[in-house]
């Protein structure tokens, strides 16, 4: 009887891998009761948790080959073709019966009345009268790679596809990190998201699970685990590969990286010459020999890039583990996952590198199984994400700049493809261009080449035309000024001019005014003076009377004294007379309270006289 | 180099090549050649349903009158997957689905296995359908049973493994006889036609001899291709005289809502699965239905047609007419609240050493679907909460299974 090995390295489990598949028994159950309570169904989890293997073979497992028919649709270059080409290949394109040729009651639908996706789904269930199951493996893909037509186009498929009530059932198998992407899909198809099922990474029980399956193998297998030593061995691989990490669960792809270096470790030694398997007992002492993991994916794809390198120097091709990094970085994405890749296509990527050194490197790593080749398409693929993402993080900046230039160039190329613009093609701005510019010698693909070359072909036209724009700008605000500054020189000139006119004009009137001001002024003067000289004269004429009529006072009040009271009363009455212009200077009264009062002395003098 | 002891057949054509064990007296033994699936199958069947479907016998007409004979077996195999009653057309779509698939390395062990399961389906429809009427009819009187009939069909309620073929042939048997003894109408009239047939002639003889093909796989041997033929050749026989159920349809009731706005008339609204495929081989079409009356919420109902074609819900048929197979054929899915799909159970046996305990085998891969009875009351003071919990408003219906199939049992035999 043929002897099974039971680790399947990095390559997922099939249908024909269910005796060897463990560990997932809970999920296939689960799974397979979700198939009958669904028309559309999500499986996700982490990289590298074994969703592919779950369906591929658990679910698969549970089928007879009459139970169902199982199409699995991977995203080629586009999704919807790669289903289309999927259909044709179940027997989409076969004929119908047509049941018209003797149907007289004519009850059933028309064959000509369906659509061609509901002719392709009815010919392909006639064909083989089973359920059809289209399986959407890696379906981060249509949002990774693939663009917002084909997305719509595939969202409008899948919506038709459930209105069919043909047995078509649909299993969408994708990475948990992109559901987000999911969100556009799920507003148009609303139960995308009511049955699903995560795909948890592997924690001790289910390790447990696998290393009893394995012993469970017996003689069938060439790996035998001694009958009580499954605990100790689950314990020791479990807490080796998880390391100093405190997570309670491993990655699947260490523990199949592992249990088949194990493997190797135990027999490469001694396993004659030609045979690819020998017989070996798995033992804790074994494990424990394996000494620390660390990362062990790190580590082995460390190993094999290093072996690579060494080998093709040695064959005379000086090629350094950087290049050979280089070669290995064009089958995976800017986010980190596969992306497959036809060797043409390598090439094109890798201009600088020499195809006999392209070809040797890549037929080491189909060798090694880190790479998986299908004929059709000549197409390589890495075998597993998690490869993806620890080639991914050896990239230089400047190799992840140069992807995220690609990235924007294809997208940007995908979409005027699309038509998109209303079909008018979208160059790239000068923010993008500022990104792109730095790695345009890097750029060998024509399109995108193309783009770059017209985008600051149209930059620079831009830039020129805004120039001249400001030119020109400059050229009228130099007008403008000038015709300001000549428009305000004349106003200037004529300004001066209608002043000095103005002065002008009004110069003589001026000089008249002035010559008024002045002669008034004179006049003033004069007058002022005058009036001064008057006020000065009368001043002194005043003062030369007051004096005087106070010299005459003196006079009075001499003749007074000496009794000559006519006399004084005479001077009195001439010192008044002289300053009588005066009547309200103190030496008036004055002198007019002396005569009144000489006056009646006097009278009274007379009339004493007369009396006898 | 291999060892001849070692080596695998080698195919050739349609012919397999033992080539390890192969010598000059054994050449002729070890030339195996795959047979012909399912061209007797096809050739009896489309002539026994013309009674119950036109299509049928338009095609043998219209392929009489060509030259030359065209080959009908597609619209043949289209014609029949949706004439016969959903489940057991279900059961021949697979039938045809092996013999399509010539990669398959199980072929003849599925296609022999599909066989007899297709004629203990057949038997099983027929004795739940007996089974449920005659409990409908045991509530209002009960009917006299010899201690024969009383054991076999004790026997149904307590086997702890499923019976086989040649068992529910007696138990039909003696179902039918508890009909003839109280003069009771069977509620699938057509079955009188084979009523002779169920303890000797052509219908017992065919199941018999299916039981017996099906023994193989329990010994070393691996069945050959001359027992894919009589398998073949047996079910056709089964089939043939069983063709009546191509007049009948099985739908599930997935829910049944209620509609009474003010001022308009309350009506129901019934959300239903035809069971098996339509004349657009459309598969287990979900369909609503408005009625002025409800009906048993999560039953499989079985009823009888007069046109195939018209996928309305119970067009033109009295209510009484119809079967209800509940518990004995239950939809999971419908039980469970699951909105969308079916899964059909048919019941098995119970458990030997639990009898809360009950199995059911989900008919798309005959695996063991497991009813057990967690006595969770409706009168629990605390019902709000048991049936705001969607577990334990399943577990509420799950138990209703179980306590209707011994009530049944009780019903029928009187312990």
């Amino acid at each position: 009887m043929d002897k099974i090995y039971p680790f399947k390295f990095l390559d997922s489990y099939g249908q024909d891998d269910k005796e060897v598949f463990f560990g997932r028994k809970a999920e296939i159950d689960a799974l397979y009761e979700m198939v009958f309570q669904t028309s559309i169904l999500m499986v996700y989890g982490a990289s590298g948790t074994g969703k592919t293997s779950l369906i591929q073979c658990g679910l698969a497992g549970r089928f007879k080959s009459h139970d169902w028919l199982a199409i699995y649709v991977r995203r080629g270059d586009n999704l919807n073709r790669s289903l289309d080409k999927a259909l044709a290949e179940n027997g989409a394109n076969e004929k119908i019966p047509d049941f018209d040729i003797f149907n007289t009651t004519k009850t059933a639908a028309p064959v000509a009345e369906l659509t061609p996706l509901a002719k392709s789904f009815k010919a392909i269930y006639l064909k083989n009268f089973r359920p059809i199951y289209l399986i959407f493996d890696q379906f981060e893909e249509l949002f990774v790679i693939g663009d917002k037509t084909e997305q719509e186009e595939f969202i409008n498929t899948v919506q038709e596809i459930l209105r069919l009530d043909q047995p078509v059932k649909m299993i969408f198998s994708m990475r948990e990190e992109y559901l987000g992407n999911l969100f556009e899909f799920e507003k148009s198809v609303p139960q995308l998201m009511r049955k699903k099922l995560r795909v948890e990474p592997m924690s001790i029980d289910k390790v447990r699970e696998v290393i009893n399956g394995i012993a469970a193998l017996k003689e069938t297998s060439y790996v035998t685990i001694k009958a009580g030593d499954e605990g100790p061995i689950t314990e020791s691989i479990f807490h080796k590969i998880k390391d100093k990490d405190k997570s309670l669960t491993i990655q699947l792809p260490y523990l199949q990286v592992f249990l088949d270096k194990l493997y190797r470790s135990n027999t490469d030694e001694i396993k004659p010459e030609g045979v690819q398997y020998i017989d070996t007992e798995f033992t804790n002492e074994a494990i424990t020999k394996m000494g620390n993991i660390g990362d062990i994916l790190r580590d082995f794809l460390d190993e094999q890039v290093a072996s690579a390198s060494s080998k093709l120097s040695k064959s005379g091709s000086q090629t350094s583990e950087d290049d050979i990094w280089d070669i290995l970085s064009p089958l995976v994405t800017f986010d980190g996952t596969k992306k497959p890749m036809s060797m043409a296509a390598l090439q094109k990527e890798l201009p600088k590198t020499e195809k006999p050194v392209l070809v040797a490197v890549i037929k080491q790593f189909k060798d090694n199984r880190l790479l998986r080749h299908t004929e059709e398409g000549d197409i390589y693929e890495l075998a597993h994400d998690a490869l993806a993402g620890q080639i991914a993080k050896k990239r230089s900046v400047d190799e992840k700049a140069l992807i995220e230039v690609r990235r924007i160039l294809t997208m940007q190329i995908s979409l005027n493809q699309a038509g998109s613009n209303n079909g008018m093609p979208e160059l790239l701005s000068k923010a993008r261009m500022d990104i792109i510019n730095p790695y345009k010698d890097k750029i060998t693909d024509p399109d995108e080449l193309a783009l770059i070359n017209a985008s600051n072909k149209a930059i620079q036209k831009q830039k020129e035309d805004a120039l001249a724009e400001e030119l020109e700008k400059k050229k009228k605000s130099r007008q403008l000024i000038a015709g300001l500054a000549i428009i305000l020189s004349v106003m200037t000139v004529s300004f001066v001019f209608s002043i000095s006119k103005y002065v002008e004009a009004n110069h003589d009137k001026l000089l008249a005014d002035t010559a008024t001001a002045k002669a008034k002024y004179a006049e003033t003067n004069a007058t002022k003076k005058e009036a001064e000289t008057k006020e000065t004269l009368k001043a002194l004429v005043k003062q030369t009377a007051i004096s005087k009529a106070k010299e005459k006072e003196s006079y009075g009040d001499s003749y007074q004294d000496n009794g000559n009271n006519d006399y004084a009363l005479q001077i009195y009455k001439e010192a008044l007379d002289s300053i009588k212009a005066y009547s309200d200077d103190s030496l008036y009264k004055q002198i007019e309270r002396k005569k009144n009062e000489l006056t009646v002395t006097t009278t009274q003098r007379s009339s004493q006289k007369r009396k006898p | 180099m291999d060892t001849p002891d070692s080596a695998a057949p080698v195919a050739d054509g349609n012919k397999t090549y033992n080539i390890g064990q192969i010598n000059n007296a054994t050449f002729v033994q070890e030339t195996v050649q795959d047979p012909p699936f399912n061209e007797i199958l096809l050739d009896k069947l489309i002539n026994a349903i013309i009674p119950y479907n036109p299509k049928a016998e338009q095609l043998l007409s219209w392929a009489a009158g060509q030259d030359p004979k065209p080959d009908i077996s597609n619209y043949s195999i289209s014609i029949l997957t949706y004439s016969f009653v959903g489940i057991i057309g279900m059961q021949l779509t697979k039938l045809f689905a092996i013999g399509a698939d010539s990669k398959s390395n199980s072929r003849r062990h599925d296609y022999v296995d599909m066989c007899v399961v297709t004629a203990k389906r057949v038997l099983q429809i027929i004795c739940f359908a007996i089974i449920s009427d005659l409990w409908n009819k045991e509530k209002g009187h009960r009917y006299a049973l010899t201690d024969e009939q009383t054991k076999k069909i004790n026997n149904f309620f307590v086997t702890p493994n499923e019976l086989p073929l040649r068992d529910y042939l007696i138990l039909l048997s003696n179902l039918c006889g508890v009909y003839a003894g109280n003069s009771l109408p069977l509620p699938i009239s057509e079955l009188s036609a084979i009523e002779s047939q169920l303890t000797e002639g052509a219908f017992f003889d065919a199941c018999c001899k299916l039981q017996d093909i099906n023994a193989i796989k329990n010994t070393d041997e691996k069945y050959a291709p001359k027992n894919c033929i009589e398998a073949e050749t047996q079910l056709s026989v089964i089939l043939t005289a069983a063709s009546f159920l191509a007049a009948y349809k099985v739908v599930s009731i997935k829910n049944i809502g209620y509609e009474g706005l003010r001022n308009t008339e309350g009506r129901y609204l019934h959300k239903y699965v035809t069971l098996g495929q339509d004349s657009d081989q459309n598969i287990n079409s979900e369909k609503m239905n408005y009625a002025n009356n409800p009906i048993n919420t999560d039953s499989v109902l079985l009823y009888r047609v007069s046109n195939l074609d018209d996928t309305n819900l119970f067009p033109g048929v009295k209510e009484t007419d119809i079967i209800n197979m509940f518990p004995f054929i239950i939809d999971y899915n419908a039980l469970t609240e699951e909105t969308e799909g079916v899964k059909i159970c048919f019941y098995s046996c119970v458990d030997l050493l639990n009898n809360k305990v009950m199995t059911y085998s989900f008919l798309d891969d005959n695996s063991p679907q497991k009813i057990t009875f967690t006595d969770t009351q409706e009168n629990d003071p605390l019902i709000n909460d048991i049936i705001k919990g969607k577990g334990k408003r399943t577990d509420l219906k799950l138990d209703t299974v179980w306590r209707q199939v011994k009530e049944a049992k009780v019903a029928i035999i009187g312990s």
